[in-house]
């Protein structure tokens, strides 16, 4: 039994199992070829499996035992039957047991995985295994031999590198994808930029980095500042400044305010390529990266010497403007004191004619001839009306002179007021004023009851003879539009007050002369009056920012419309 | 009996005023007795060395010291400020003639432009301030009208 000395455990194993029941027989009567077979196969310590005749008995070394692991088939496949032994995976090997024997050729697989029942279990296992035959003495094939080891380690470790690599190409591929779409919309955003940027003409803007070099130039800053991009692209932003704000730093200065504040806003002088000089509207930006730090600045500037021109042109007009209308006004405050001093200073000597001539007339007046009476009598009228003539004057002064305080006052009421005051004569004439009901109005109270007065008297005085006079006034509400009047405001509310009469009216060709000052439509001899009456009604009406229209046809009464600002 | 001549006093720049004043005083049934100074500066001066005057009529547009400056001096002067004033003058501001009633003048008088109707004002002035308990009036009749 020399082929089973030595031979490891499993030497020990076949050794000591009975062999008689299997269909081998005892080891005695084993031949040659299974002896020599057996002795190699033993005393390697590469694993090796060997089945061993028509029922494939089972023989394994040492080096073999670990791959059946514990719990499994060892030592109990040792002279058992293949399929016996074998079972779980019976289908797979015997294909490649058949093909050994009835081929004789040797097979190989690498990396094949073949199921194992051990550690209780069938466990996934990876073999690299040849069978190849073996033949007796009489040249057949006698048994299969098998060299094998497991490469199961290999086998997962290689699977989980292809797999890691298959899956970092996927991310790669991913990758790569996410990178060109940013790419895309870098370009896309880019191209915005160059596009928005660019082409505007009418603002020069600009990229300045740090230290304040120009980075990026656009057509409007070619326009405004005359560079052209290649020529300024890489110089200091200083440049367009003229030398005095050179001197004093104000490029520096600008930057540093925008690190400080996120924002330089300047309007001053800048200097074209060609050296003239424009006035620029300024707008330097601080740019910031993530971490807060300025990396840059954005300068935006606009060209308002045009601007600039008109802006000083209108404060040269409106300077002018002021400066004329002070000297009108001065002129306004001679004229009206020259009128009052004036009206003023001419009483006195009136009033001494006067005296004098009703002194004469006392006591001198039987010494004058009846023609000498006659001229004494018209002396006197004449002074009498040079005295009216003088208090109207004074009274159309007075209504330029005096402050304009507005009050809301009910127009009925100033209507009572001046009933009062005509009283006597309303009744001597038995007129009746109808009044509805007025609106409240802001008026200059005083001023407003002369206006009124003056109207009510002329409507008295110009009444028809032989008809009692009729006055009517009225007053409504209304937007400029209603009225129809073009010297009214069309979006602005006004308060329409109307006095007409059923007197003897005028000629609708006066309607405008007859508030001229002093004039009159009559001779003396017919109407009494100095003609200032319908003056100081149209002054009145302008202190109030007012209109006032007067409608009229002869013998047929006549209305006189004010409108005014509500 | 005979009661004393009234003692007028006058005050007024104009040659004429004075000249209608003492004609229209010689036509009243009065017995008067009249002064006439011609400024501001006279008129102090005359108060300050002679005695009272029963009546001051006073204009207001003097040289080197107007009626108001006179009249605020005179109320404010022990010895003077019992001197009823009556102011006579040319203008009616009535605001003036407020100012002139608060400064204690007893009658306002516009010169009228007729001389009968002067004299009558005249008259009514001296016979107002002839009265016994000649005293001031309220506004209202501070203005005097014929």
């Amino acid at each position: 039994m020399y082929f089973l000395a030595q031979g490891g455990e499993m030497g020990a194993l076949i050794r000591a199992k009975d062999w008689s029941k299997s269909s081998l027989g005892s080891p005695e009567y084993w031949p040659q070829s299974l002896r020599t077979t057996l002795g190699i196969v033993l005393n390697s310590r590469h694993p090796m499996f060997l089945w061993w005749g028509p029922d494939l008995i089972c023989f394994y070394n040492d080096a073999y035992r670990p791959s059946l692991g514990e719990n499994g088939k060892h030592p109990s496949i040792l002279g058992m039957r293949a399929e016996e032994a074998w079972s779980e995976i019976w289908t797979i090997i015997k294909p490649l047991i058949d093909q050994v024997i009835s081929r004789g050729e040797a097979t190989w697989s690498q990396d094949q995985l073949i199921p194992i029942f051990r550690n209780g279990k069938i466990e996934d296992v990876y073999w690299t295994f040849s069978y190849s035959p073996v033949k007796d003495e009489s040249g057949e094939i006698a048994g299969v031999l098998v060299t094998c080891s497991e490469t199961t380690e290999n086998v997962l470790t290689r699977k989980k590198l292809e797999d890691s690599e298959r899956k970092l190409e996927a991310e790669v591929h991913e990758r790569t994808k996410e990178l060109l779409s940013l790419n895309e919309s870098l370009r896309k955003s880019e191209n915005r930029y160059h596009l928005m940027v660019e082409e505007v003409q009418d603002y020069a803007i600009l990229y300045l980095n740090r230290e304040g070099i120009v980075e990026n130039w656009n057509a409007g800053a070619e326009k405004i500042k005359g560079y052209k991009a290649a020529e300024i692209i890489g110089k200091n932003f200083s440049s367009f400044y003229t030398a005095e704000d050179k001197a004093s730093n104000l490029p520096q200065k600008l930057l540093a305010l925008a690190v400080e504040t996120g924002r330089a806003k300047q309007e001053g002088w800048r200097v074209r390529k060609d050296g003239s000089r424009f006035w620029a509207s300024v707008v330097i930006t601080a740019v910031h990266n993530e971490k807060k730090e300025v990396i840059g600045f954005s300068k935006v500037t606009h060209d308002l010497t045009e601007k600039k021109k008109a802006n000083d042109a209108l404060r040269n007009n409106a300077k002018e403007l002021e400066q004329k209308n002070e000297v009108l006004k001065k002129m306004n405050k001679e004229l009206e004191s020259f009128a009052y001093i004036s009206s003023h200073d001419l009483q006195e000597p009136l009033r001494k004619i006067q005296t004098f001539a009703t002194r004469i007339a006392e006591k001198e007046l039987e010494h004058l001839s009846e023609n000498g009476r006659d001229y004494f009598e018209r002396m006197q009228l004449a002074a009498a009306r040079m005295q009216t003539l003088i208090e109207d004057l004074l009274a159309y002064s007075r209504t330029n002179t005096s402050e304009r305080k507005y009050q809301h006052t009910n127009l009925n009421k100033i209507v009572e007021e001046v009933k009062a005051e005509l009283k006597e004569e309303l009744q001597q004439k038995h007129a009746t004023i109808d009044a509805g009901e007025l609106c409240h109005a802001n008026i200059i109270p005083f001023q407003f009851r002369q206006l009124l007065h003056n109207l009510i008297s002329n409507s008295l005085k110009f009444s028809k003879p032989e008809q009692a006079p009729r006055i009517k006034i009225n007053s409504e509400i209304g937007s400029g539009t209603r009225f129809g009047n073009s010297n009214l405001r069309p979006s602005a509310t006004y308060c329409h007050i109307s006095v007409s009469d059923n007197g003897i009216g005028f000629e609708e060709e006066y309607r405008e002369k007859i508030f001229g000052l002093f004039q009159r439509l009559h001779g003396r001899t017919a109407f009494k009056g100095t003609g200032i009456g319908l003056a100081i009604v149209k002054k009145i009406v302008d202190n109030h920012n007012g209109v006032i229209t007067a409608n009229s046809q002869l013998n047929n009464g006549a209305t006189f419309d004010i409108y005014i600002p509500a | 009996m005979t009661a004393s001549p009234i003692r007028l006093l006058l005050a007024d720049d104009d040659l004429d005023d004075s000249t209608f004043f003492r004609d229209a005083l010689a036509d009243l049934p009065v017995m008067a007795h009249l002064e006439t100074v011609y400024d501001g500066v006279e008129l102090m001066h005359y108060l300050s060395k002679n005695s009272l005057p029963d009546l001051l009529f006073l204009d207001l547009n003097m040289p080197r010291k107007n009626g108001f400056e006179c009249l605020a001096e005179i109320k404010s002067e022990d010895g003077l400020k019992e001197l009823p004033v009556i102011i006579f003058s040319t203008s009616f501001n009535p605001e003036v003639v407020d100012s002139l009633y608060d400064g204690g003048a007893h009658f306002y008088i516009r010169k009228p432009g007729d001389f009968s109707k002067l004299r009558a004002i005249i008259h009514k002035a001296i016979r107002l301030g002839s009265e016994k308990n000649f005293r001031r009036p309220g506004r209202e009749g501070f203005v005097l009208q014929d």
